[in-house]
């Protein structure tokens, strides 16, 4: 008795739920390219990196003899 | 592409000195030969050509040794590495006897004099530029090596 009204209770949730579908409806890799493309500006160079690189470029400007100097440590 | 790790440390991390020290030598004849600084070319070379990619390739190791939770961010490791370069390049260009202190300030080749005075800010400089070359340029090797 117990099992004919599992039974008929999965039946019912069969018929009331869709069935699950394994696969995605559309391609979601371009989406995905899409938002990584759209995230990456927030990683491009910070102001301050850029105000440290106009800091170096003032020092060697001003001091131009002071290259051959830098550039020996590189 | 997840097997030699250490190995491709190194290579990322000697890329940037290797390219860069074509164009240092470049400068340095120039220097020498357009502008008559008096250069000894073939004893400046020594220290970037022979030392500097190796130092930084063991960096890069050193860094990717390091587990994620326990390094510093790469700009920073590489602001670090004047720390152990500038003495050491300092003591090879006396032993190279193209350094000399004088009473006004550090004389390089003989020509270039910096003041004692600018040498903390000229320190800073070289700390700036290191953490710029190793965030930007050594970062993208690390990230084309699958290193970061």
């Amino acid at each position: 008795m117990k099992e004919a009204s599992d039974a008929r209770i999965k039946e019912l949730l069969q018929q009331a739920l869709p069935p699950a579908n394994a696969q995605p409806r559309r391609d979601l890799w371009p989406e995905m390219l899409r938002r990584l493309d759209q995230r990456a500006p927030a990683s491009a160079v910070p102001w301050f990196d850029w105000a440290l690189l106009a800091l170096v470029a003032i020092c060697v400007l001003a001091f131009p003899h002071s290259i051959t100097v830098l550039l020996y440590y590189l | 592409m997840n097997t030699h790790r250490y190995l491709r440390a190194y290579m990322a991390g000697i890329v940037v000195p290797t390219v860069v020290v074509a164009f240092v030598i470049m400068v340095f004849i120039i220097a020498r030969h357009v502008f008559h600084i008096p250069i000894p070319i073939e004893r400046v070379v020594i220290f970037p050509v022979g030392l500097v990619p190796s130092v930084f390739g063991l960096w890069n190791m050193f860094y990717a040794r390091l587990s994620p939770g326990r390094h510093l961010p790469l700009g920073m490791h590489g602001a670090l590495l004047p720390l152990i370069l500038i003495p050491l390049g300092m003591a090879s260009a006396v032993a190279l006897e193209f350094l000399a202190f004088s009473s006004r300030g550090v004389v390089w080749f003989s020509a270039i004099t910096i003041p004692y005075a600018l040498l903390i800010p000229w320190f800073g400089v070289v700390v700036i530029g290191y953490y710029l070359v190793w965030k930007y340029l050594v970062g993208f090797c690390n990230k084309v090596l699958n290193i970061a």
